[in-house]
């Protein structure tokens, strides 16, 4: 029994082993991992057709409870740069990168980027946290990918990484950069203006996840169907929410991504006369939702068609 | 809004004063001139620069602010921010410590069990999480056990140096060892209450744990397949914690006596996009501790696993795992035994607040060579945060001396601080 299953391993071994020694080489292009399909599409559009870029997290997934795969440390070994989210929303990414043994993109190497860091944070808590506080993030709301202004932000860390790994292409990239910065300024004309008749429009949410999107288009956040971060709703707190919403003057929304219990939302929706649309909250979270010029369109529309329906 | 009004406040005064010069310069006789009282301009201008002042006071409180309105065209890209690999979270020296309890309570219809029918505080264990040095990370567990001898003892303490070469790493210090799937994972991760029969009996209550060093390479494969080989060498830690059953219905585990290596390869290929299959095989090697009064032999311990995950919208996941371990002890008297057993083991998460699972245990004893235990559990978690669990597990089974036990168990978990593990 003993001699099989020690043939079991060196066999396993041979093949893996084969595998590597005969493959064809690597291609040449930099091998981008991401933590999230957001900051995929950037670096995608930052580091054009010299880039290989592969998301973690898929499209509608929930980022907070990402469960790394082994197969995820081969590409994190092969890595030229990572890119995480950071604000401790993905420390999923530790586990892959601890494993991966690649010192360059390990924290504090040249291939390590932090998107969040320059990033203005919303929701930074002021007083202590506790559990009683929900799954709160000491660093602030981690979701600022959800302004689209913050492109211009989450760009320019993308571009430090690739100029550190590849400086004799730092030119092509700053290029890239400049004309994703001049659709998204363009794009943002054109969201600003649908969303503008609808300032101080108040929205409701399943999870904290819009302030951002919120602050940059002039709506309010009236509050979300988890009483509090990470914590399911409860008939008390869904009957407050009816309540408030009812006392609203203005159209209110509940909008958020598909793969949260819309159980609550439709209530809510039935009680109130309320619109409730679903809107993707990542790259990919929506049908045609596949860049992150497009993914904002789809938000706004829905937004648009929920805040325009009485 | 205070700013926003002293922002007002500054702006009214300064129209004031344009307004008062605006006025001068409207008179013919005298353009260099006020016609405003000198010690009232004198205060005028004093309550400004106070003003001023206290504002450019406020403006660094509050920190820079976003652009309200896009960026022209053809202003000048946003200043990429340098050192881009210092974070914008985790910016604190400390390291990551945190806090993770665990209590147990049992139901069981077998009254030879010690533990039954009582709720028991079974594990606190205290991280401290952190880097030394670039690419040198320490961790360390501190278990505190009412059914340990010591009233705290370090579960895992241990130095990995990372990337030491391309894929390779290294272990060094005491922790549970590179052998099996799940042997790595702590209890308070484990998607069941206990572990499964034959994990207890053929390698350890708590898991095999050694103090020694333990290679991690990651071999050069191309494409999607994961294929990583951990080799260690370790001193003996002994069976672990000590059961609530007797001897006859609990294995002594791996039973290593001192020194002990261990071999496992690990290989992940995404089938789908969404969806990975995995195959592990283990080995573990040494000289064996005292079983039925005979000492002085070897054993072997081998193992096989086979994973399946597949991932859907949110947080749903599908999780099918089995897992087969053989242990074979020879010694001069006996000549030699083997016992054996496997799990089999699914978990369905529909949504973050909950999942469903099935466990199904058979398992033989090393020290009773014929006889065997199997079991049936149903186990259904709860997750109310990301700090605090339930846990519920039905179990019916047979086991020597009672061939229809039922057990039913409660088990609470909750935690404070940031807390990581390897890859799981």
């Amino acid at each position: 029994m003993k001699r099989r299953f020690s043939h079991v391993i060196i066999s396993m071994a041979v093949l893996a082993l084969g595998a590597g020694v005969f493959a064809s080489p690597a291609l040449a292009a930099i091998r981008i991992v991401a933590a999230s399909p957001d900051l995929a599409d950037i670096a995608r559009q930052v580091g054009g057709d010299r880039v290989s870029v592969y998301s973690i997290a898929k499209p509608n997934q929930d980022l907070h409870m990402i469960e790394p795969r082994p197969s995820d440390v081969s590409r994190i070994a092969r890595a030229d740069l990572v890119v995480c989210i950071g604000l401790d929303l993905d420390l999923w990414m530790d586990a892959l990168l601890n494993r991966a043994g690649n010192g360059r993109v390990n924290r504090g190497g040249p291939g390590y980027v932090d998107a969040s860091v320059g990033i203005h944070r919303l929701d930074v808590p002021q007083k202590q946290i506790t559990g009683a506080s929900g799954d709160i993030h000491v660093y602030g709301n981690p979701h600022y990918w959800l302004d689209p202004l913050n492109g211009e932000v989450i760009s320019a860390n993308i571009l430090g990484g690739l100029k550190r790994v590849s400086p004799r292409d730092a030119d092509y990239f700053e290029k890239n950069r400049n004309a994703f910065l001049a659709d998204l300024r363009s794009a943002m004309r054109r969201w600003q203006e649908k969303l503008s008749p609808y300032h101080g429009c108040k929205i409701v949410n399943y999870h904290d996840a819009w302030p951002y999107f919120a602050r940059r288009f002039n709506l309010k956040v009236l509050g979300c169907i988890e009483p509090k971060p990470g914590i399911p709703p409860t008939a008390s707190h869904v009957v407050s929410l009816i309540q408030q919403i009812k006392a609203e003057k203005q159209p209110v929304v509940i909008a958020d991504a598909a793969y949260y219990s819309d159980k609550a939302a439709k209530t809510i929706a039935a009680r109130t006369g309320a619109e409730f649309v679903v809107i993707p909250s990542s790259v990919g979270g929506a049908k045609g939702a596949d860049n992150f010029f497009s993914l904002f369109d789809h938000i706004v529309d829905g937004l648009v068609r929920g805040f325009s329906h009485r | 809004m205070r700013l926003i009004l002293l922002i007002s406040l500054c702006l009214i005064v300064c129209i004031g004063r344009q307004g008062l010069c605006a006025e001068a310069k409207g008179n013919p006789s005298d353009d260099a001139t006020t016609t405003v009282p000198l010690a009232e301009f004198e205060a005028m201008k004093a309550k400004l620069e106070e003003l001023q002042r206290e504002m450019e006071e406020l403006k660094k409180a509050v920190g820079p602010q976003p652009a309200a309105t896009p960026v022209e065209e053809g202003a000048q890209p946003t200043p990429v921010p340098e050192p881009a690999a210092q974070g914008g979270g985790r910016a604190l020296a400390l390291p990551d410590i945190s806090l993770i309890v665990q209590a147990k309570g049992k139901l069981s219809s077998d009254k030879r069990d010690d533990g039954r029918n009582r709720v028991r505080l079974c594990e606190a264990e205290l991280a401290v999480q952190g880097y030394v040095y670039p690419n040198v990370k320490a961790d360390a567990f501190i278990a505190m056990s009412p059914a340990e001898d010591a009233a705290a003892q370090a579960e895992e303490a241990y130095l990995t140096y990372l990337g030491l070469s391309k894929g390779l790493n290294l272990a060094v210090g005491k922790r549970l060892v590179g052998f099996g799937r799940t042997n790595q994972t702590h209890c308070h991760s484990l998607l069941y209450t206990r572990r499964p029969l034959v994990l207890r009996n053929l390698v350890g209550e708590e898991g095999l744990a050694g103090q020694g060093l333990e290679a991690s390479y990651l071999l050069p494969t191309t494409g999607d397949l994961f294929a990583e080989l951990d080799m260690g060498t370790w001193t003996g830690e002994g069976p672990g914690e000590t059961s609530d059953l007797p001897d006859v219905m609990a294995g002594p585990g791996a039973n290593f006596a001192d020194r002990f290596t261990t071999a496992r390869l690990w290989t992940s290929y995404p089938v789908q996009a969404n969806a990975e299959l995995e195959l592990g095989s283990s080995y573990a090697k040494g000289e064996a501790g005292e079983l039925n009064g005979v000492s002085g032999g070897r054993a072997q311990l081998t193992g096989l696993d086979l994973t399946y995950r597949r991932f859907g919208e949110g947080t749903s996941r599908l999780l099918l795992r089995g897992e087969g371990i053989w242990r074979h002890q020879t010694d001069d008297v006996s000549g030699g035994s083997t016992a054996t057993g496997y799990y089999l083991f699914g978990n369905w998460r529909n949504t973050k607040y909950a999942s469903l699972g099935v466990l199904y245990d058979w398992s033989e004893f090393p020290q009773a060579p014929g006889l065997h235990e199997s079991a049936v559990s149903l186990i259904w978690t709860k997750q109310f945060s990301e700090q605090y669990y339930l846990r519920l597990q039905g179990t019916h089974g047979s086991r020597p001396g009672d061939d229809s036990y039922n057990e039913l168990w409660l088990h609470w978990v909750w935690g404070m601080g940031p807390h990581t593990h390897n890859l799981e």
